[in-house]
């Protein structure tokens, strides 16, 4: 909240002048980098910091069509810093132009260590070059973890170079490269006992943004820097040289932590008093700490990396998925179960603990073992219920705390069932109207993104704003005796209950009344563009939706035409419709699984061929004649 | 090194080490500072903030703003400066604005908009004119349900980050959760030099949210002039003197949320008050320290506005000088390539014309290359826009008045505090006087900005001359009228057939938009080498810009790269109309065949924007055994809904302004099909708000159907509400209809 919100709000609002703000496009190729050199070499630094890395990039940038200027940004942190940049605008030196160096912000993050250094690069005509020159140091090589060889813009020669003196142990995974022409040379450089090692690619495409795309780490070539240990004239420096060694360092940071157990015990108590069931117990701990622990991010330094002390969350609270996991296994340890911390990368990045890197992870949730089962309990997820999984961390390789040591495990996958949507109705027609009951539910992430949005409406806005939603903004949809399950509880599905009287949905033309019984239609229109999507599709979990309704024939009238059903099986997903006449009744039946939640590119033919025929059974209508 | 470099350095060396210095020592002083305003603030002796009252537990409401208060000071101060050479006593202005709100947070919507704060300690307040600092002190505290108050320790919980060379904080509220109450304040001090100006005042007397109780309190020096405004039934303060100055003080209790956010005008709706606080006296602007005046009357803001325009007409004069040039210049152009003078009454059009085409469509090679869509939302400074062309025509004996219009979403003429509530138009003079203003790149002659309409606007022509001044008397009254729906109207003519495969609507559209509905889409689809090129032929301009560079060594590659960029633009512009369809059906088109723009509608003896579209949508047939179900109330698009806690309204209605949506489809039917059901679409509602009418006429191979849906006025009374909501829930209800293809 800024300064003086409340009183500012409304003016500000009604008095600014809107200009819209059409997104940069490069699409058309105006810019692209003619060369890019990076090289990164090792150095011995001092006490504080023995082993360095130096970073010198040159990046040229070409106009090819109509001058403009692009921005340049650069990221450096805590453990980082830029030493110099320098500019060159048409072969020139520009001393004029300076860059800015302030905090990188992200809308969700609160607050972070990131900081850009960034500066506005002029292309002076079609045809003209600018180039930016950078050094950069990074102070520990825990922190050097990756070097990606693709840009915003489409690049016709790179190379990157890789100094590592014998001293330094470093291995190098070369990753996705196999759908580009990415050529490596490898040479020892005697007097100075360093090897060399050369990248080099021709005709490197630009990097795309998409929405709901996998992360960088599955689609664009990079190389996996691995810093094992550095032999120094002081002595040996150990960093990730194995997988132990990249939880040694986790654990040396937990041990640093400090819990004071006497405060968490006292609020564990509190939470379960009156609770003698084990599982009614874990249960209340879990929802307490999702109903009362705000997320917030933070990256700060190596308070990215070390949770945040029990008391501490407890008292503001708030805390970060570190600091919530920390929380979590305190409460859960001080009833006296056996709750350990967990590591673990989320599906954005494509790699797991065979890596010893801290490229692997990017979250931390806590681990019960009880009763000879492990559960995994992420409080950062407000509202799923226990031995719930979100998507992002389903099947995930998870490091779990086991004192000095530490165990490898999954989290568990989830089939689509977990997060069932179904919808019951009984409905009959009443003058024009399809009228009745209604039960829909919603389950596992379902209930998540219902509950997400039924708790970000004001409270005086609720009731309103939840017949919108169950009506999809129809008002010919009217909504009565509404009945819902206790919507503070997520440990159960959400049940909602209403009678239906939906206006104008049966139209009559003579002798014959025309109606439908699906009103929402899912997936209708989720048409891939192929000729613009370059990424794979993520949906945000494994959606599945049953739609049940029964449609009573009135007196008087027979079934004229059916619509035909529709039924797909594929291994990635399923759409089945069905109508059946029985006994005077009209029942249809829709079931929608997105069963796997990636969409390989390799798939959108038929997952469009199978959509247009999804959108065609969407588009028939029953008939219903007059006997 | 000579003595004077030595000189030098040590003064540059000097001069760091004391903003160093300065530095460390404003953390210091900010720190104590900061604890002396929290203990002064959490010991404001005001019983609302002392105690919180018992609420119901029932209640709706997200939030609670138990007590608000506004303590606002202004004084000036002496103040010792270092200026270089010596140290000297100088006065500079305090100002400080706290707002305290103690709120009962009710659901995790009100957590999460309370729960963060973001604030700069430090904002400096230097510019080429002024010097100065503000200083932000932040105090915030947490009662829980069970009485017990905790505070936050602010300095410690903070974190600090870069932004634009200055520290912004960052603060987490800790412990915070639904059901508990935030009693928090956010205090600006301002020092600064004397001559700077003072936030204007606005007190609000409604949220989104209750507030049971919200009061002011301002102390303010006799070294400055008070004039404040209460509008809208917002009560005056209780005003004393004291020793310094005067006291003002407010309290108002149970002020309900604010009852709706549709079609509403803020300034002349909601109770507030306005305030302006100026330092010293100026008798030639009435401007008296010491004096505090309410409601100040329009002669008044009257006489402020006359020197103002004065000033700026003066501040304008140099730079209108080289622009008359130019339209002269462009002139005899026009002259010489159509080989006759302009008629008279045509010249303030050609000047008006010309100027626009000087500021928004030449192009000279420094320019950067826009020339895509964002090129069309330039806003011009209209008053600079108005200045600059009250001086051409000055010069070439074009009697033009400027016209001081208020908004119908600022205050009204009555309402006035100051000269920055008017909005400058020009006017020329004469039999057929011609508006003149500038909303943007394709606002021309004649245009008049909706928000201006149903103004009376005071209107002068300033005197040319030095030694003639300027006066009150001179003023005239302007009417501005209300347009009507008929001058503000979208028409469309769509023919419609089914494809072979009956899936596929062929939809053939002609789209005519008149006065205040065609901006938006001006900006949307226009291309700037389209209306560049249009311009540059009617003002006879000989060569364009492209032809200058390719005639020119230095600028040659320029045309070329123009070349490329148009390509662009034009490229792009298919998806500006893919965009504009999807808006209207609300369906993406399967596929655009044809997009072409008829009248650009640049001017306004061609006012009408006009365009043809050609292009497939799906969704809107449906197959029912062999026959066919056209969802017919979908072929003009989406309708506005009025939301249910909308229906309700109690205050009266500002919409932008009249308007009317006509829409003549033609429906081919298809060969085997008997069309059935066009006699249910036939529909009537006329009353005095509005009006939606369906018409259809069925033909041997085609169904005609006239809709047209009128909002005929831009201002209705509350108790009008109900004909609106008619008209509404009319073309609402049109959505659902349906049309009957059935197989012969």
């Amino acid at each position: 909240m800024d300064q003086h919100p409340r009183r500012l709000c409304l003016f500000v609002a009604l008095l600014c002048i809107t200009v819209k703000s059409l997104a940069f496009s490069n699409e058309d190729k105006n810019i692209t980098i003619s060369e890019q050199k990076e090289r990164y070499e090792f150095e011995a630094g001092d006490k504080e910091n023995p082993v360095i890395i130096r970073q010198n990039l040159s990046a040229t940038y070409r106009c090819n069509q109509f001058r403009t200027s692009i921005p340049f940004v650069a990221f450096y942190d805590d453990r980082s810093r830029i030493d110099e940049v320098r500019v060159y605008v048409s072969g020139s030196r520009a001393k004029a132009i300076k860059p800015t160096y302030q905090n990188y912000t992200v809308d969700d993050i609160f607050y972070s260590d990131a900081r850009i250094c960034a500066l506005e690069l002029p292309l002076e005509k079609k045809g003209a070059e600018s180039t930016v020159e950078l050094d950069k140091t990074v102070l520990d090589p825990r922190y050097f973890s990756a070097v990606y060889f693709t840009e915003g813009y489409e690049i016709a020669s790179k190379e990157i170079q890789i100094v590592i003196p014998r001293w330094m142990k470093v291995e190098i995974r070369e990753m996705n490269f196999d759908k580009f022409d990415i050529r490596k040379t490898a040479e020892y450089n005697s007097k100075r006992d360093v090897d060399i090692y050369t990248y080099t690619a021709k005709q490197l495409p630009a990097r795309v943004k998409e929405t709901n795309a996998p992360g960088p780490s599955y689609v664009y070539p990079h190389l996996l820097i691995l810093s094992k240990y550095a032999d120094l004239k002081t002595g040996r420096v150990n960093y990730f040289n194995k997988t132990a060694d990249l939880y040694a360092w986790y654990h040396s940071l937990v041990k640093e932590i400090g819990d004071d157990e006497t405060v968490v015990k006292a609020k564990a108590l509190e939470i379960t008093k009156g609770i003698s069931a084990d599982t009614a117990k874990i249960n209340a701990v879990y929802h307490w700490m999702q109903d009362n622990i705000r997320y917030i991010a933070f990256e700060d330094g190596i308070a990215g990396f070390k949770p945040e002390k029990v008391q501490n969350v407890l008292q503001h609270k708030y805390g970060d998925c570190k600091g919530m996991a920390n929380l979590t296994r305190g409460l859960l340890k001080a009833l006296g179960y056996d709750a350990r911390l967990c590591w673990i990368g989320t599906d954005h990045i494509a790699y797991d603990y065979s890596i010893p890197s801290l490229a692997v992870d990017n979250h931390m949730i806590c681990a019960l073992n009880y009763k000879g089962k492990r559960y995994f309990l992420d409080a950062t997820e407000t509202y799923i219920g226990l031995d719930q999984y979100a998507q992002r961390i389903q099947g995930r390789q998870v490091m779990i705390e086991d004192g000095e040591k530490y165990i490898l495990d999954h989290v568990p996958s989830r089939n689509w069932q977990q997060n069932s949507a179904v919808e019951k109705r009984v409905l009959h027609i009443d003058n024009g109207a399809l009228a009745g009951k209604v039960q829909q539910q919603w389950d596992g992430e379902s209930k998540e993104d219902l509950l997400t949005q039924v708790h970000g409406i004001k409270k005086e806005k609720l009731q309103d704003a939840l017949l919108q939603y169950l009506a999809e903004n129809n008002n010919k949809y009217h909504i009565n005796n509404i009945h819902t399950s206790d919507l503070a509880n997520w440990d159960k599905l959400v049940d909602i209950q209403y009678e239906l009287q939906y206006q104008d949905a049966v139209t009559g033309f003579g002798d014959e009344l025309y109606t439908e019984l699906d009103f929402r239609k899912e997936l209708s229109g989720f048409i891939i563009d192929t000729a613009k999507r370059e990424h794979d599709m993520l949906f945000s979990y494994k959606h599945h939706v049953i739609n049940e309704t029964t449609l009573e024939v009135p007196a008087g009238y027979k079934v004229g035409a059916l619509p035909e059903d529709l039924k797909i099986d594929r291994p990635d997903y399923a759409f089945n419709i069905t109508y059946k006449l029985n006994s005077g009744k009209i029942a249809y039946h829709k079931e929608l699984i997105i069963k796997n939640a990636w969409l390989a590119k390799a798939g959108f033919c038929q997952w469009n061929t199978d959509i247009q025929a999804l959108d065609k059974a969407y588009l028939q209508q029953i008939t219903l004649s007059k006997k | 090194m000579s003595v004077k470099i030595l000189f030098y350095t040590v003064a540059v060396l000097l001069l760091h080490t004391q903003v160093y210095a300065q530095k460390a020592k404003d953390i210091r002083e900010y720190k104590e500072r900061a604890e002396a305003v929290r203990q002064e603030v959490w010991n404001w002796d005001i019983p609302a903030f002392k105690k919180v009252p018992a609420l119901p537990a029932d209640d709706k409401s997200s939030a609670i703003v138990i007590a608000k208060h506004v303590d606002l000071k202004a004084s000036s101060i002496k103040k010792i400066k270092f200026i270089g050479i010596g140290f000297k006593v100088k006065k500079d202005l305090f100002y400080s604005n706290t707002v305290r709100e103690m709120v009962k947070l009710n659901d995790k919507v009100a957590l999460e908009e309370y729960s963060q704060f973001s604030f700069k300690k430090f904002r400096s307040l230097n510019s080429y004119y002024h010097s100065g600092l503000a200083t932000t002190i932040v105090g915030v505290r947490i009662i829980k349900p069970d009485g017990s108050m905790k505070e936050v320790k602010v300095d410690e919980e903070i974190v600090n980050e870069e932004e634009n060379k200055e520290q912004k904080s960052k603060l987490a509220i800790p412990d915070l959760q639904v059901g508990d109450v935030i009693d928090y304040f956010v205090r600006v001090e301002e020092l600064k030099d004397l001559n700077s100006d003072i936030d204007a005042q606005i007190f609000v007397l409604g949220d989104d949210k209750p507030i049971m109780q919200y009061s002011v309190h301002c102390e303010i020096s006799d070294k400055y002039f008070v004039r404040y405004r209460s509008a809208n039934g917002a009560p005056d303060f209780k005003v004393k003197k004291d020793d310094d100055g005067s006291v003002f003080d407010m309290l108002v209790k149970n002020i309900p949320s604010l009852p709706v956010s549709l079609w509403m005008s803020p300034y002349r709706q909601i109770p507030l008050i306005r305030m302006d606080i100026l330092y010293g006296s100026y008798p030639a602007a009435g401007q008296v320290a010491g004096e505090v005046r309410h409601n100040p009357k329009q002669a008044e803001i009257k006489e402020a506005i006359l020197r103002s325009l004065d000033g700026e007409k003066n501040a304008f004069a140099m730079g209108g000088g080289a622009l008359t040039s130019q339209v002269k210049s462009l002139l005899r152009e026009y002259k010489r390539t159509n080989n006759s003078d302009l008629p008279n009454d045509s010249l303030p059009y050609y000047v008006y014309y010309a100027f626009r085409y000087i500021a928004f469509y030449r192009v000279s090679a420094d320019d950067k290359i826009v020339v895509g869509r964002q090129r069309n939302y330039v806003t011009p400074n209209n008053k600079k826009f108005l200045f600059y062309l009250e001086e051409i025509m000055n010069a070439m004996d074009i009697p033009a008045e400027f016209v001081l219009v208020t908004s119908r979403y600022g205050p009204g003429q009555d309402e006035l505090l100051n000269t920055g509530d008017y909005e400058y138009m020009l006017k020329t003079k004469g039999s057929q006087p011609v508006f003149m203003s500038a909303d943007g790149v394709f606002t021309h002659c004649t245009y008049v900005s909706s928000e201006y309409e149903g103004q009376t606007a005071p209107a002068i022509e300033l005197m040319k001359s030095k030694k003639r001044k300027n006066d009150i008397t001179a003023f005239t009254e302007e009417k501005i009228g209300y347009s009507t729906a008929d001058q503000n109207t979208k028409i469309e003519h769509i023919e419609i057939s089914l494809d072979d495969a009956m899936q596929q609507l062929l939809v053939n559209r002609h789209t005519t938009l008149k006065g205040s509905l065609r901006a938006d889409e001006q900006k949307r689809l226009l291309l700037f080498e389209d209306y560049y090129e249009a311009e540059r032929t009617a003002l006879a301009v000989k060569s364009t810009f492209m032809e200058d560079f390719a005639d020119s060594r230095r600028n040659r590659s320029l045309a070329e790269e123009y070349t490329n960029a148009f390509a662009k633009a034009r490229k792009d512009q298919k998806d500006d109309f893919m965009e504009e369809i999807n808006e209207q059906f609300d369906i993406k088109p399967k596929e655009l065949m044809l997009y072409h723009i008829d009248k650009m509608g640049l001017r306004h003896d061609d006012p009408d924007f006009v365009y043809t579209t050609k292009f497939t949508l799906e969704g809107l047939v449906k197959k029912a055994g062999n026959n066919y179900i056209l969802d017919a109330g979908k072929l003009i698009g989406g309708q506005l809904r009025v939301k249910p806690e909308q229906r309700d309204r109690k205050v009266d209605i500002y919409q932008p302004f009249a308007r009317s949506f006509e829409y003549n489809i033609e429906l081919v039917i298809p060969k085997g099909y008997k069309l059935e059901g066009a006699d249910k679409l036939d529909k009537l509602i006329d009353n005095a708000c509005g009006s939606f009418t369906v018409k259809t006429t069925l033909e041997a191979d085609k169904l005609k159907v006239h809709i047209r849906k009128v909002y005929k006025n831009a201002f209705e009374p509350v108790a009008k509400w109900n004909d609106l909501l008619q008209v509404i829930d009319a073309a609402i209800d049109f959505e659902s209809q349906k049309l009957l293809l059935k197989k012969a």
